[in-house]
């Protein structure tokens, strides 16, 4: 905290080149929010966030110096390590199945998820039909929903193999798509939901409610984390908003949105 | 000759038909699969751009870098399985993702744009092996060579069985054919268009005399086969052959040079076939009539002769008759003379009387020979019909009665008015004598339309008068109908008839331009219809009475007698001088010229027979008048020649006198026409 404090109070700094940030639809949202907060605070700092994309292409976009940070619901891997790219996980936001507003169940356990993907359970209590989004197959939050366990691994693929199945391409269409479709239900995460405007509703999972709190308590089990990732050594503005995010009003606008800050270190 | 190019032929058609059997089959499967799989491709691609162009919307600036989406968007779809290679470009042409790896050769690729707000700003490119249609395609083949070499062996040997089949039927075919025309009775000829033999039967050779190889490719003309006054018969045969139609056959008959250097009469009929593939050329069937035609004119001899030896008879007998009266009668006189006895006139009369019936007689010859001189004019049958009825019914007699149909407006006929009463009076005759017991007789006159029929050239057609002469007599059988007209055919009791009637009725009939048509059965009577061509002319005026033999008739004038009988010039040269005429006499037509020559004074009139040795009256009277022009002529005769009279009508200008004449007619006759008017 004491470094980032540094960095930000470092005097004589001028303007910067606006730091372009990408990826997971998942923090798109909150980070634009999160930047216009950092520049409000230090109008050197200058954020451009682009639309959704997923965590891998951003990786490859901030490797070819497309983009100055990169928003992953993953960590590098093995192979992106050796590119010259450095990673901090600044956040954790409760993974969450939300639902449309008029659809009534208030929770979800993990049978009955198995049952819906394996399209065992066609309708809802009130006989609205259920109509699962999907993700694409090498989606990260298809890899985060095939590890809650071999049934709904199974499930999942079960369903990715029917035909008709609604699919969408990136987290944002993904939550337009539960605000759209009756009867809907998809993967989410709470940051998201809270940092756009579409009407959704959290399910429990297993009778546990995804919030921060229950996050932090270990309660809620499902996890996805933000990763932010830059090419070292980190240009000014990234160095900057990272300092920003690590700061106390950084930290705070992360919980408000959903998020559980992280400490991580600063950037080189 | 067997075609020894069908086998080749058989042989490449059905190695063709055996490629097809293989090659349609795969050429047909390579064609839809590739077509099937270049629309699957191609379908590929559009679906994959359009899953491109929505992760393109999403992020339209940094879609490049969505390797992994870009790669699950255009990923196989569910239960597709091959192992297409699919590429996304940018616009440079740059691998923005790619999935499958080499896909082996050959191989279809096709590329469907992806588009940022309506602008193309990559492809995706789908590529999919054929190689499996090339294998698939192979394994056919492999299935299929077998069955393509089954067809070709059976249709190759079922085609040259057909051939072969085909062959010995048209050798069979052939050879019958062959057979046929060898031994044919007729000779039969083929010959091309330019009329060369290109066949000759073997009966050709028989008939004569020379072998196929001495005329195959040779003219008839050219050989000297053809009489040359037959040419021209052949020539004109051959141009309507050649314009005919298949189905006419024309008939010939010409004299062919045999070998043997005689001339055979042939009679054959050409058939023009040269548009028929199978024979091109000129059929002629012909058959060598030489005998049959001697036979016939034999025949026609016989007839002849048979003919004349019945009239011959037919006139001796009746004029042996009149010659009897008349030599008897003569003899009287004379002896009366040598005994200083009065003559009996009696013995005069009789004399007379035989000549006259010896004139009538002679009449009646010539109007069955249709040599009567006649002189018809427009006439209304029913007149001749009324004011022959008195004589009819004299005729008739009292048991036979006479009923007469005359059909108002009768149209008239051109006909000779004397011939037409002495027309009536012999069928009357003839009726009487079928109806020994009584009966009826109609005569009955109508007009008659005649339809043309289904012939438009039938010579009945157009306006008829109709006299109907039909007696309830006895009848006739076919076998008598059939010899009706000829002359002294009759069936009449010896001395009842001459056997001249019908055939005069015939003669005059003919002779006016008419038809008789006889309708009769035994025991139902006789029909006689007789028709005559309606004329339009306008009825001359009654002719004047004939000159009387008047006493007045004598005359001084110069007169030329030339007669080549001595007798009948000796007559008529004592009637003339009788009545005071001067005459010159001549035995012939040149004596006549010499006389004419050394005569100074006038002449005013030849009196000349018709028919002389050397020079006949005509010519005689045409070259008396380049001396004496305007000079007068009368002409005497047995009959009227062609030289004076055509079908029995007087020339125009001509003064005629039949014999045998009284020397009263004669001397009046000639006072008549030294009376008349000078014709100028």
């Amino acid at each position: 905290m004491l470094a980032v404090a540094c960095a930000l109070a470092a005097p004589g700094v001028s303007a910067m080149e606006p730091v372009r940030v990408g990826g997971t639809g998942s923090a798109v949202a909150a980070m634009a929010r999160l930047g216009d907060a950092a520049t409000a605070q230090d109008a050197r700092i200058r954020v451009r966030v682009l639309p959704s994309m997923g965590s891998t292409g951003a990786i490859q976009a901030v490797t070819d110096g497309a983009l100055d940070l990169g928003m992953s619901g993953r960590p590098l891997r093995d192979g992106e390590q050796t590119l010259g790219l450095a990673s901090r996980e600044v956040a954790r936001t409760p993974f969450l199945f939300a639902v449309g507003p008029r659809v009534g169940v208030p929770g979800l356990t993990t049978e009955e998820l198995v049952a819906i993907y394996q399209g065992e359970r066609l309708t809802w209590p009130d006989g609205q039909r259920i109509r699962p989004v999907l993700r694409p197959r090498s989606d990260a939050d298809t890899d985060l929903l095939r590890s809650i366990s071999p049934a709904v691994a199974g499930a999942v693929d079960a369903a990715s193999g029917r035909p008709g199945m609604l699919v969408a391409v990136t987290n944002t269409e993904c939550n337009e798509m539960l605000a759209r479709s009756p009867g809907s239900i998809g993967p989410t995460t709470l940051l998201q939901i809270r940092s756009e405007s579409h009407p959704l509703r959290p399910l429990h999972w297993n009778g546990v409610q995804p919030t921060v709190e229950n996050l932090a308590s270990g309660r809620y089990p499902l996890v996805k984390s933000i990763h932010l990732v830059f090419r070292a050594p980190a240009s000014d503005g990234v160095r900057h908003f990272l300092a920003f995010l690590g700061s106390p009003r950084g930290q705070t606008l992360l919980r408000e949105l959903g998020a559980l800050p992280l400490d991580f270190a600063p950037a080189d | 000759m067997r075609p020894t190019g069908i086998p080749r032929i058989v042989a490449a058609l059905a190695g063709f038909l055996a490629l097809a059997v293989v090659v349609l089959p795969i050429g047909a499967y390579v064609l839809f699969s590739y077509r099937y799989q270049e629309g699957s491709v191609q379908a590929e691609a559009e679906y994959d751009a359009q899953a491109v162009n929505r992760i393109i919307a999403a992020n339209p600036e940094m879609w490049r870098y969505e390797h992994v989406r870009l790669l699950e968007a255009v990923a196989e779809r569910p239960g597709e399985g091959s192992d297409d290679r699919r590429r996304v470009t940018n616009q440079e042409g740059a691998t923005v993702a790619e999935m499958g790896g080499t896909v082996a050769t050959p191989h279809l690729t096709r590329s469907w744009p992806v588009l940022d707000a309506g602008l193309t700003v990559g492809h995706v490119e789908v590529t999919r092996s054929l190689r499996p249609i090339v294998v698939r395609g192979a394994l056919l083949a492999l299935v299929l060579a077998p069955l393509a070499l089954l067809a070709f062996g059976l249709l190759r040997t079922l085609t040259r069985r057909a051939i072969r089949h085909g062959e010995d039927a048209l050798r069979t075919s052939e050879a019958r054919f062959r057979a046929l025309t060898e031994h044919a009775t007729d000779m039969i000829l083929v010959f091309d268009a330019d009329k060369r033999i290109q066949y000759w039967s073997r009966s050709a050779e028989e008939t004569l005399g020379w072998k196929s190889e001495e005329v195959l490719g040779r003219r008839l003309a050219d050989l000297g086969l053809i009489h040359p006054d037959d040419v021209p018969l052949l020539e004109e045969a051959q141009r309507t052959a050649d314009s005919g139609s298949r189905e006419s056959a024309v008939p010939v008959t010409a004299r062919h040079r045999h070998r043997n250097g005689s001339w055979r009469l042939i009679e054959g009929s050409g058939r023009s076939l040269l548009d028929d593939p199978a024979v091109r050329g000129v059929v002629v069937n012909a058959r060598d009539v030489t005998e049959q035609r001697r036979l016939e004119e034999q025949f026609r001899q016989s007839q002849k002769l048979e003919s004349i030896g019945r009239l011959a008879g037919g006139v001796a007998h009746d004029f042996n008759n009149l010659l009897t009266v008349i030599l008897s009668c003569a003899e009287g006189i004379r002896e009366a003379q040598a005994e200083g006895r009065p003559v009996d006139p009696e013995d005069a009369d009789q004399i007379r009387e035989a000549a006259e019936r010896a004139r009538d007689f002679t009449t009646q010859l010539l109007a069955f020979a249709r040599k009567q001189l006649i002189s018809p004019v427009p006439l209304d049958l029913n007149t001749v019909v009324r004011a022959s009825e008195r004589l009819l019914r004299r005729v008739l007699g009292e048991d036979i009665e006479l009923e007469v149909h005359a059909q108002e407006g009768l149209w008239l006929a051109l006909c000779d008015p004397g011939q037409m009463e002495q027309l009536l009076l012999n069928l009357a005759a003839n009726a009487r004598d079928a109806m020994p017991r009584g009966g009826k007789l109609v005569i009955e006159t109508r007009n008659a339309v005649l339809d043309p029929g289904p012939s438009a050239a039938s010579p009945s057609a157009g306006q008829w008068v109709h006299l109907v002469v039909r007696d309830s007599g006895a009848g006739m059988s076919p076998e008598v109908q059939e010899r009706l007209f000829e002359p002294f055919f009759t069936t009449k009791e010896v001395g009842k008839g001459t056997g001249l009637g019908l055939a005069t009725v015939h003669g005059i009939v003919v002779q006016n331009g008419g038809r008789v048509l006889v309708e009769s059965e035994p025991g139902q009577g006789t029909t006689f219809e007789i028709r005559f061509p309606r004329t339009r002319k306008a009825p001359e005026e009654a002719p004047p009475p004939p000159v009387p033999v008047a006493a007045a008739a004598r005359g001084t004038e110069t007169l030329l007698v030339v007669e080549d009988d001595p007798r009948v010039r000796a007559v008529t040269v004592r009637a003339l001088r009788g009545a005071g005429h001067r005459v010159l006499v001549a035995g012939s037509g040149p004596e006549a010229l010499g006389i004419v020559e050394g005569e100074p004074g006038a002449l005013q009139l030849v009196v000349t027979d018709v028919v002389m040795p050397g020079m006949s009256g005509k010519a005689l009277v045409d070259a008396l008048r380049l001396r004496r022009p305007g000079l007068r002529a009368l002409f005497v005769s047995g009959y009227p020649q062609e030289v004076i009279a055509r079908s029995g009508v007087l020339d125009s200008g001509i003064a005629f006198l039949a014999k045998p004449f009284t020397p009263a007619t004669l001397v009046a006759r000639v006072r008549a026409l030294l009376d008349a008017p000078d014709p100028g």
